[in-house]
Formats: C-alpha cells, sequence, structure tokens
C-alpha cells in the first residue's frame, strides 16, 4: 500500500479493560476509499478495535488504551485532539439500528444541527436529504419526514443510521456488524450501499460473514484472541491465506 | 390438600384485598366527616373563601359562621411552599442526576449514591427541627445583612428545607429513568460527536422524559403531603400572600392545629380538619396517579 | 454580554488548535462554534457537579449542627454537696427539706426567701431522689454527715456546659451572679464534675431538662414498630406473594396494583387522620397507645412491604417453579416450599426498611395523639406513649433551654438506630440474597 492511499493506521496497540487485555499489539492500515472488513471469532477485539479508532472507548471507565492510532498521520490519541471533532470525521453505524425516539427528519438533522453545518432550514433541508437519498432511503420516507424514526422496519432504520451518520460529512464511516440484526433482502442493500459509500467514504466494517466480507470489502484483517493474525487484499486472503489458521476460520472449522 | 390450597390461596387474596381496604377506609372515614362538615359550612365557602380562622368560629355564639372556614390561604400557604421546594429539588434532583448517571466513573457513584440516600432516609421531623433551629436563624442573618427583613417562619425557610427533603426522592427516580435510557442510544449521539451534555440534553433526558416528569410530580406530591417540616418551621396564622419572606400556613399545619389536642368531635373545627384532609388526599391522589401512568406508559416503551 | 462570550470563545479556539487540517475546523466560524459547545459542554458539568456537591455539604452541615448541638447532652454536670442525714427528716421521708438545710449549711451567706430560693436552684429536683435512694442503699448512713454528689440543675448544667449568655445584664438571663458566685465556690473545691448522663438513658420524659430521659419514647417506638411489623408483615407479604404468584392478569389486579403504588404516596397524615377516625373514634381505642400507633403505622408502611416483597419474589427465576412444578407440586407448595424461601432475604430487607421508614414517621402519631406528655415509661402497649420522633417534635417545642441539647441528642440517637436499621438491611441483602 502506498502511503499516500493510507487513510489510518495503528501502531502497536494494546487496550485491556482493567485487567483483562483484549488488544495485544495490533498494527494495521486502513485505506482511503476502500472497505476494510475485519473478520474473527467472537470476544476477539474486533469491536474494541473499531471503538479505537474514533475513541469512544474513551467513555468505557475501565478501558486503558496504549499505543497510537493515526488520522492522516496525525495520532489521535493525543492530548491536543478534540474528540468531538474526531468523531464527526470518523462517524460510526452500530450493530443493532438505533434511531433515536425522534422523527426521521430529526434524525437525520441531529448531527448537523450539533455540529452547526447549516446556516438556515433549507439548507438542513437540504443535507437531510442528500443523506437519505445517500443511504438509498429518500424514495421510501420522503413522504413521512415526521414519523418517529423507530417507525421504520429494521433494515430501513439501520440505513437510518446511515443516513444520520454520513450527514456530518465524515471521512471514515466505522460498522459494527451493520447486517447482523438485518434480513438477507435489507442486507443485501446495504451491502448494495457499502459499495457505493466507499467512492467517498473510507469504510471499516466487521462482520461475522465471511461472504459478506469477500463481497464488500478490499482488505481483509484476522483478528484471533486479541491479535491480527493476518491481513492483507481479500481476494489473496480468501483465495490463497498464508496461514492455516486464517484458512480454517474462513473455511468455518472454528469460532 | 386441595382444602388446605384453597385456604393459603384464600389468604393471599385477602392480603391483598385488605390493600384496597385502606384505600377505602381512608376515602370513607375522610369523605365521610367532611360531608358533616359541609352541612355547616357550605363547600363553596370552604374551597373559596379567603378567611381562615377556625379559633373564633369555635365560640358558641359564631359556630359555623361563614367566612371563617376559606380554605383558599391555606392552599396558596401550601402552593407556594412546594413552589419553592421544588425550585430546589427539581434542578439539584435532576442535575444530580445526571452527574450520577452520565459523568461520574462507576466507583464515585457506588460511593455517593449511599450518601445522597442517607438523606432520604432522615426522618422530616429532623428536618423540621433543623429549619427551625439552625437554617432560619441562618436566613434571617442573611436577610439583615441585604437589609431583607424576612419572618422567622417565613415560606422561605420552609419551602428550602422541604426542596432539601425531596430532592433524594427527584434525584433517584430520574435516575432510574435516565439509566433506563439504552446506552445504544447514548452510543449513537456520542458516535456523532455530541459531547455529552449534549447528549444529555437532547437524547437521554427527551428519552427519559416521562419517568423525569413523574419524579416531579411525585416530589410535588410529596411536598403537598409533608406535615411535620411545616408543622415545625411554617405559620400558623393564615394568610393570604405572596411574598416568600412572610409567615404562611398550609393544609397539613392546619390539619395538626385543628386536631392535636383535646378536643371534641363534633365541633367544625374538627370536622374542618377532615375536610382538608379530603383535599389534600384528593389533590395527591391525582399527581400520585398520574405519575404512575406516564411512567407505565414510558416502561411500555423500552421493554 | 454575547460579544463578551464570542471573544472569549475565540480566544479558547485559538489557543486549542487543532492538530487536523479539517475541513470545518479550521474555518474560523466552526472553532468559535466549537469552543461555545466545549464551554456548554463544561458548565453543564460544573452544574452537575454543584448539584451533587450541594447535597453533600448539606449532609455536613446538617449532622455537623446536630452533633454539635446534642453531643453534650450525654454528660451531665454533678456537684458535691456536704449532706447531712438528719433522722427525723429521713423518717419523715422528707429529703427535700435535708437537701435545703444542707445547702443552706454550706452556703450560709444566701440571705432571705429570694436568694436561698435561688441556692436550692443550683441542684436538680432529682437530687431528692438521688438521696432517697442512697438511704435506702445504704441505712447507717442516717444522722452521719457525707460528701453526696448530686445532679445539677438544668441551669447549673447549661453554664457548665457554656451554652448560657453570661455577656447579657443579669436581669435578662436565668442564672444570676450570686448563682455564679456559688458554682464558682464549688468549683474552687474541685466539686464539679462531669460525668456520663444516665438519666438520659433510663428516664421517661420530664419537665426538667436535666431529668428528662428517652427511655419512655424508646420503649413507646418499640412497642408500635412491634405491633405495626406484626400487621403489616403478615398481610404484606400474603399480598406481595397473591400479587406476583396467583393474581389472575385482569382489571381487578390492575386495580390492587394502582391501589397499592397510589398509597405508598399518600401522605402520612392522612393515615393518621383514617387512625384518628376508625381506631379511636370509631373502635374507642385507647389515646395515645402504642397499639393505635403500631396500627397506624402498619397501613403506612404496608405499600413499601407490598412492592419490596413482589420485586424479591419476581427476581426469583421462573426455572425453579417450574422445576418444582414438574416434580408434581401444587402451586401453593410451589409457592410456600421453593419461591417464599427463596425470596426471603429480599422480603426481609424490604421489611426492614419499613421499619426504618415507621421509626422515623411522625405525623400520624400526632394525629391519635402519642405527643402527649408522658412522663412514665410504658409497660404495655396499651399505655400512653410517646416514640422517639415525636419525643423530637414534643421537646423542639420546649422553649427552656436546657432541652435544645437535649433535641439533638435524641436526634442522634434515632439517626443512630436509623443506621443500624439500615446497615442491616444492607447487611442482609448483600450477604444472603441469591445471585441468580
Ligand atoms: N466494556 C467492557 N468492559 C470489560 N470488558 C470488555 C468490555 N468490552 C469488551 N470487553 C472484553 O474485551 C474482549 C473483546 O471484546 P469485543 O467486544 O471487542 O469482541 P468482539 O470481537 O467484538 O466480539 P463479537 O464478535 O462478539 O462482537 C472480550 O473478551 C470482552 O469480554
Ligand atoms: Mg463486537
Amino acid at each position: 500500500m502506498k502511503n499516500k492511499d493510507i487513510r489510518m493506521q495503528a501502531k502497536g496497540l494494546n487496550v485491556s479493560y482493567g485487567d483483562k487485555q483484549a488488544l495485544f499489539d495490533v498494527n494495521l492500515e486502513i485505506a482511503k476509499n476502500k472497505v476494510t472488513a475485519l473478520i474473527g471469532p467472537s470476544g476477539c477485539g474486533k469491536s474494541t478495535f473499531l471503538r479505537c479508532l474514533n475513541r469512544m472507548n474513551d467513555v468505557v471507565d475501565s478501558c486503558k488504551i496504549d499505543g497510537i492510532v493515526q488520522l492522516d498521520g496525525f495520532n489521535i490519541y493525543k492530548k491536543k485532539v478534540d474528540v468531538v471533532l474526531l468523531r464527526q470525521k470518523i462517524g460510526m453505524v452500530f450493530q443493532k439500528p438505533n434511531p433515536f425516539p425522534k422523527s426521521i427528519y430529526e434524525n437525520v438533522a441531529y448531527g448537523p444541527k450539533i455540529h452547526g453545518l447549516t446556516n438556515s432550514r433549507e439548507e438542513l433541508d437540504k443535507l437531510v436529504k442528500k443523506s437519505l437519498n445517500r443511504a438509498g432511503l429518500w424514495e421510501e420516507v420522503k413522504d413521512r419526514l415526521e414519523d418517529p424514526g423507530t417507525s421504520l422496519s429494521g433494515g430501513q432504520q439501520q440505513r437510518l443510521c446511515i443516513a444520520r451518520a454520513i450527514a456530518v460529512t465524515p471521512e471514515v464511516i466505522l460498522m459494527d456488524e451493520p447486517c447482523s440484526a438485518l434480513d438477507p433482502i435489507a442486507t443485501k442493500i446495504i451491502e448494495e450501499l457499502i459499495d457505493d459509500l466507499k467512492k467517498k467514504f473510507t469504510i471499516v466494517i466487521i462482520t461475522h460473514s465471511m461472504q459478506q466480507a469477500a463481497r464488500v470489502s478490499d482488505y481483509t484483517a484476522f483478528f484471533h484472541l486479541g491479535k491480527i493474525i493476518e491481513s492483507g487484499e481479500t481476494k489473496q486472503m480468501f483465495s490463497n491465506p498464508r496461514l492455516k489458521r486464517t484458512q480454517d476460520y474462513i473455511a468455518g472449522k472454528f469460532g | 390438600m386441595a382444602r388446605f390450597d384453597k385456604i393459603i390461596k384464600g389468604y393471599f387474596f385477602l392480603c391483598a384485598a385488605f390493600s384496597v381496604l385502606i384505600t377505602v377506609l381512608i376515602v370513607f372515614s375522610v369523605l365521610f366527616e367532611s360531608v358533616r362538615f359541609f352541612n355547616i359550612v357550605p363547600v363553596w365557602d370552604f374551597l373559596f373563601g379567603t378567611q381562615w380562622s377556625p379559633q373564633t368560629a369555635m365560640r358558641a355564639d359564631q359556630a359555623g359562621s361563614s367566612g371563617s372556614f376559606g380554605a383558599v390561604p391555606l392552599f396558596m400557604g401550601t402552593v407556594l411552599i412546594t413552589f419553592i421546594a421544588m425550585c430546589i429539588a427539581a434542578p439539584v434532583g435532576l442535575f444530580s442526576a445526571i452527574y450520577l448517571s452520565e459523568y461520574a466513573p462507576k466507583k464515585t457513584v457506588n460511593s455517593i449514591k449511599p450518601i445522597l440516600e442517607m438523606l432520604a432516609g432522615v426522618p422530616t421531623v429532623v428536618y423540621g427541627y433543623f429549619a427551625v433551629i439552625t437554617f432560619s436563624p441562618f436566613l434571617r442573618g442573611v436577610g439583615d445583612f441585604f437589609g431583607l427583613s424576612i419572618a422567622s417562619e417565613s415560606a422561605m425557610v420552609t419551602g428550602i428545607v422541604m426542596g432539601i427533603m425531596i430532592i433524594p426522592y427527584v434525584m433517584s427516580l430520574s435516575n432510574d429513568a435516565m439509566n433506563a435510557v439504552p446506552q445504544s442510544l447514548k452510543d449513537a449521539s456520542t458516535g456523532m460527536g455530541a459531547t455529552r451534555s449534549e447528549t444529555v440534553r437532547l437524547v437521554v433526558i427527551p428519552a427519559a422524559l416521562p419517568g423525569i416528569i413523574s419524579a416531579m410530580l411525585l416530589g410535588i406530591s410529596r411536598g403537598i403531603g409533608e406535615t411535620m417540616i411545616v408543622v415545625m418551621a411554617a405559620g400558623l396564622a393564615a394568610k393570604l400572600t405572596a411574598n416568600p419572606f412572610e409567615a404562611v400556613t398550609t393544609v397539613t399545619v392546619q390539619i395538626v392545629t385543628l386536631l392535636v389536642g383535646d378536643q371534641e368531635f363534633d365541633s367544625a373545627k374538627t370536622l374542618a380538619a377532615f375536610a382538608l384532609g379530603l383535599t389534600l388526599f384528593f389533590f395527591t391522589l391525582v399527581l400520585n396517579v398520574a405519575a404512575l401512568f406516564i411512567s407505565r406508559k414510558y416502561r411500555e416503551q423500552y421493554d | 454580554m454575547i460579544k463578551r462570550t464570542t471573544k472569549i470563545a475565540m480566544k479558547r479556539a485559538k489557543k486549542k488548535k487543532n492538530p487536523f487540517k479539517f475541513k470545518l475546523g479550521s474555518s474560523k466560524k466552526n472553532q468559535v462554534h466549537l469552543a461555545r459547545r466545549h464551554a456548554r459542554e463544561r458548565r453543564f458539568r460544573v452544574f452537575g457537579f454543584s448539584a451533587i456537591a450541594a447535597s453533600m455539604i448539606f449532609l455536613l452541615v446538617f449532622f455537623a449542627s446536630i452533633i454539635a448541638d446534642g453531643y453534650s447532652a450525654f454528660t451531665q454536670a454533678q456537684l458535691r454537696i456536704v449532706v447531712t442525714f438528719d433522722q427525723s427528716l429521713v423518717e419523715k421521708g422528707n429529703y427535700r427539706k435535708i437537701l435545703q438545710n444542707s445547702l443552706k449549711q454550706q452556703f450560709p451567706e444566701a440571705k432571705g426567701r429570694k436568694q436561698r430560693f435561688m441556692l436550692y436552684k443550683l441542684v436538680s429536683k432529682g437530687g431528692v431522689n438521688s438521696l432517697r435512694k442512697l438511704v435506702d442503699n445504704n441505712p447507717q448512713i442516717i444522722g452521719e454527715t457525707d460528701q453526696v454528689w448530686l445532679p445539677a440543675s438544668s441551669l447549673i448544667d447549661m453554664y457548665v456546659k457554656g451554652k448560657t449568655n453570661n455577656e447579657v445584664d443579669e436581669s435578662k438571663r436565668k442564672i444570676k451572679d450570686l448563682q455564679i458566685k456559688w458554682l464558682e465556690e464549688l468549683q474552687a473545691n474541685n466539686s464539679v464534675r462531669s460525668v456520663f448522663n444516665t438519666a438520659f438513658f433510663t428516664n421517661g420524659d420530664s419537665r426538667e431538662p436535666e431529668q428528662a430521659g428517652i427511655l419512655g419514647s424508646i420503649m413507646g417506638s418499640i412497642f408500635s414498630i412491634v405491633v405495626c411489623m406484626l400487621i403489616s408483615m403478615s398481610i404484606g407479604i400474603g399480598a406481595a406473594v397473591y400479587l406476583e404468584e396467583f393474581a389472575p392478569k385482569n382489571k381487578l389486579t390492575d386495580l390492587i396494583e394502582v391501589n397499592i403504588n397510589n398509597l405508598a404516596a399518600v401522605p402520612s397524615i392522612i393515615f393518621g387522620l383514617l387512625a384518628l377516625a376508625i381506631y379511636l373514634n370509631f373502635f374507642g381505642m385507647p389515646r395515645s397507645s402504642s397499639l393505635v400507633g403500631g396500627f397506624a403505622l402498619a397501613m403506612l408502611v404496608l405499600p413499601t412491604i407490598v412492592i419490596a416483597s413482589r420485586n424479591a419474589l419476581a427476581a426469583v427465576p421462573p426455572s425453579i417453579r417450574f422445576a418444582a412444578t414438574a416434580l408434581g407440586a401444587t402451586k401453593v407448595q410451589v409457592t410456600l416450599h421453593h419461591t417464599i424461601p427463596y425470596a426471603l432475604p429480599g422480603i426481609l430487607t424490604g421489611t426492614i426498611l419499613g421499619v426504618a421508614r415507621a421509626l422515623g414517621e411522625t405525623a400520624p402519631l400526632l394525629m391519635i395523639g402519642m405527643v402527649a406528655f408522658v412522663a412514665d415509661v410504658p409497660t404495655g402497649i396499651l399505655d400512653p406513649a410517646t416514640s422517639l420522633p415525636t419525643q423530637i417534635y414534643l421537646w423542639a417545642d420546649s422553649p427552656e433551654l436546657g432541652f435544645v441539647e437535649k433535641t439533638s441528642a435524641c436526634i442522634i440517637i434515632l439517626l443512630l438506630i436509623l443506621g443500624i436499621v439500615n446497615g442491616t438491611a444492607a447487611y442482609i441483602r448483600k450477604k444472603f440474597q441469591y445471585d441468580w
């Protein structure tokens, strides 16, 4: 990977919750405008790693982080860094759709409003429409923007959450098993959406589905017991993994 | 065997039914005496009269004379003191709850919460004593300093101390409500780059609003029904005023003054206490039931 | 004002230069916006912290002031008086005269009725009883002269404890210069001492502060709590079991539930009115007795117990019930043999919390007359009695200076008892509650 193609980079990342260490010396590069998939058995530290990328772990009292995570070459764990701004740049989509108990419109407008991104109602309207459009939801909800976000179907809710995340024009989007609560059709829609979004955003996605990782990602990192076992181009890793353990996992022999 | 089961089951049912009986007894006894009272003093005069002087009405020549049992000054006094109390308890209780559920680390919460709950365990007679002995002189001193004349039994003193008493209720109920807001919503907000306070103001509080409102209603209900603090620290004279630095009296104070000591049970004076009790019961019932239904609705939302 | 905050925000924004070359972060407008958000965040945090701190400070002031006022009540000043046990007076039982004569002898300069009256006021009226006890226990003292430690009157006690204001003119204070002089004479002879105030724990109420004790109110509290618990436990737990285990889901059950939740928030004084109307006026039970007090309190704490017991029962996992049912137990057997025993720690905790609530409750007891002056320590549930909180109320109302420390001391005792009770509840919860 060339240097200018690297958007984020983790170097020597060690993370522990209290006495329990969850990540051991993790190094990973995340390519710009590509989809990076994190795979690995349950409890191996994928979510922990993902949450380190936008410092969501700051919220957890017991969490101790050691190491470097860079965004465009700057360490985001430096004291001076403003997490608020950082999280605006690095958005997040969660495993279970979690729309706010507000209207669809308010859900998408939430980020722009707190960050003061727009100056007028028209501008905000435009931004909401754009974001919903990008998330492929606009046609479905344009007549019911005032309905509560929770009234949508699961798949729609997850797309609403994606729309909410991209409304603040982030540069990186982190997705923690975004499709695990969805049926195959909704999953397919989201996968197509991810394919579309990567033109503009850098995406990191956690998934338990090997097929999904193979379908949507350009790069893959395989986690096991808090360490990265193998990482590289998805095509290469799925067709010809370097390590036996990776092969076994991809083949469904453990995990 | 089946018979034994039936008896046990019947006993359990009777126990549950007894709790309803208590309510029925309350309503019945209070209502019964109130009706007798309203035979002497018209309801209208009681509810809308602005003169309250039960002592004079006790004399034979004035018995049942109209105008002496106007409860408006008592209602206003109760409202004034409860209002002052909620001005203290609502913000302090709410912000304490916010701090505990969103800011303080878990360890701190575990050590602070029991201490704050101690406040709730202190008997109100102790609060009343504190109001009289310590707080009232202090507030008067402060008043003197600013050239304000504050009555020693002012609504301010009583209201503030009552507010302190209500803080832990508001705090613990709204804390429960805020803790019930799913972590995923808070994460969503944080993940968008919201500051903690934005998450609290824009996500947590709106989501917990029913619970918080219900906490406030219960706080008000407690304030209205509180007896010992006002009996000890508030005034006896029924005065219609909105000045918080003057002494006012409340419904509960009058119930106590009318009934404590020897009394003949049939005088308008003692019956008036039951009419006041009925009013008190009615208003707190409305508040409690409203609070109950609001918080129930809310709980269903997240179940 | 707005301009000023903007300026400050700008300054902050400049200081906190962002290391990222963010499109948005770089514009001045956005930096100001961000700085404002952070300022608001800090303010919010400060509010939250201050709210907690305010409660803490209050609690501190509160305890400090109560303890500062009350700790002195646990000691009592005593005076050493040379007493002559005159035989004829002892035979007549006139110990008052003995005391008075002895005082006169010790301070012969007290002339005239008024001064002598002042002299007699040095020693507590309870001193007479002390003399009588002394003679009863030790008859050979009759006819002798001996030095005897006698409790000082409240007047002297307060002076010794430094609670009186001696700066004001003599006419405006209770303790007179002459009495101070006598006292100083006694002090010079080492004839004034301070001892643990046992009377405070062994006496009933009294009009004389130095003789007033809390035993009567403690007994009253114990009697009424016992009555209250017997009733509220047997009914409360039953009601909880019915609602949690047997009640069908219907309107009636719903009504009972709403009703219990409402009862928990009904002002306590209403329960007093109920007890007054039903128990005193309708059934004619004895006024001021712990029996009626216990009845009133029982209705008051019933909802607390029901709610706590229900929570405890609900925490027992259904799998246990299924297991017992599968073995052929009837519903009642399952409940009696399994559910209730497993829920017992929780039920007990709830009940103890109910006790704590009942212990501190005052208003309903006012209504049924448990605020009368009762000098005798009650010996049964039908005797007129007070309780600790009503005793506090009574003493708080007394004008004598001596009762201020007594009130605070009584509060200290009540709070200690409540602390122990709540501590027990917490202990049981921690130690015995099953972790499902
Ligand atoms: N808040 C926390 N407190 C303590 N330990 C935690 C916390 N979050 C995660 N852990 C621990 O860290 C380890 C890694 O957890 P993580 O959630 O990152 O796993 P994961 O790979 O995302 O698993 P899954 O696929 O099930 O989501 C686990 O052993 C977990 O128990
Ligand atoms: Mg995970």
